[in-house]
């Protein structure tokens, strides 16, 4: 890896617990990695509904933007991971919460397993400036 | 927020006998040197009774027992009226009813206290609602944050210093993931009651969690204004340079 990439580490959001990093910057980006519904402040999963995974996964990804310097409003590109597409519409209006203004580039998938059983995965793009 | 006909039709209908009777004992309580120094005080064109905290309170206590407040729209009525009344302390009167009526001061409330917000003419009813009307009843409410998140954004500094002060009364509860967005987003801001705001907020918040305000800080050094940090650390100390 470049060494001008550099890792992004918080304690607000769940550690990486594999050879991978919460976030990397690289250039005017920050790369976030996939997030699930898990509490960093427990390291517990949160096996709740899909609205409540939703609210933690963006929570999660709103701490590590913190770190590396940015928010929520300079994300360019997310991709949102359901393991049911059926629930799309749940996360969809939790995820208009956050996001209401000029709204990201989005990619919906309906994966066919995630981890921890969860029922949405999320990672982003930001700009830091 | 509530709708300009909901606001014109409460503050155009025959005024609530309980707002009568709170500007009534305010004109009996006036006091024209206080008057004067509490309108320079708060640098404002609005004329002021000259009736302080306490006997305001003492005003509010007692109107209680002669007018009870049975529904949401005399509630929401008498609040307007007031708010909207000649003098300063009628706007103050309007938000202790709004605060000591806890029945109602709950998120079915949210426009009337929403248009509260937006319509604050400065820092002494702004931090009120924000702070001791708002903050509590927004507490781990996730509806609610795709407005505070236009609070961020409003052409109005009040609102976007409501954004901030919204988180208040959170303590250990404080979501820090919208906090410190908020703070990010609003730091570049050169205006005094944003950057007092933002170290306010920290200081607040570093009673309960000093070593996220002490990371917070350190991380962010170079977004924060001087005031910022020197109000957030104000009682948390960041650990180096003395021993």
């Amino acid at each position: 890896m470049p060494s001008s990439n550099i890792p992004i580490s918080t304690h607000d959001a769940p550690k990486a617990i594999g050879p991978y990093s919460q976030a990397i910057i690289s250039g005017a980006f920050v790369f976030v990695s996939g997030q699930i519904a898990i509490d960093p402040n427990t390291s517990q999963f949160m096996n709740d509904s899909i609205t409540q995974q939703t609210h933690q996964v963006i929570k999660n990804i709103q701490s590590i933007l913190i770190e590396a310097g940015t928010t929520l409003s300079h994300v360019v590109k997310t991709t949102v991971y359901l393991k049911d597409l059926n629930d799309f519409n749940e996360m969809n209006e939790v995820y208009a919460l956050y996001f209401n203004d000029i709204f990201p580039a989005r990619s919906t998938i309906q994966a066919a397993a995630l981890p921890k059983d969860a029922a949405i995965e999320m990672d982003v793009i930001a700009s830091l400036k | 927020m509530l709708d300009n006909q909901t606001i014109q039709t409460a503050i155009q209908s025959p005024q609530h006998p309980m707002v009568v009777a709170i500007q009534h004992e305010l004109e009996n309580l006036a006091n024209d040197h206080k008057a004067k120094e509490m309108q320079a005080y708060m640098k404002s064109n609005q004329p002021f009774y000259g009736v302080q905290s306490q006997p305001r309170k003492a005003v509010i206590k007692m109107l209680k027992k002669q007018f009870a407040i049975d529904d949401y729209i005399s509630y929401q009525n008498i609040i307007l009226q007031l708010w909207h009344g000649n003098f300063r302390e009628d706007m103050y009167q309007a938000l202790e009813i709004a605060e000591q009526y806890k029945k109602w001061r709950t998120l079915d409330s949210w426009h009337l206290f929403e248009y509260l917000i937006y319509s604050s003419p400065w820092w002494d009813t702004l931090d009120w609602i924000a702070g001791k009307i708002v903050s509590p009843i927004i507490l781990n409410q996730e509806n609610i944050i795709s407005d505070l998140i236009k609070w961020r954004s409003s052409e109005k500094m009040w609102v976007r210093r409501a954004s901030i002060l919204a988180h208040l009364k959170h303590k250990t509860q404080t979501n820090t993931a919208l906090l410190g967005e908020t703070i990010l987003i609003l730091a570049h801001e050169k205006e005094f009651f944003i950057r007092k705001a933002i170290g306010w907020i920290l200081r607040e918040y570093g009673k309960w969690n000093p070593e996220w305000v002490k990371d917070f800080v350190v991380k962010h050094d170079l977004r924060l204004s001087s005031l910022s940090k020197k109000e957030a650390l104000k009682h948390v100390n960041l650990g180096f340079g003395k021993k």
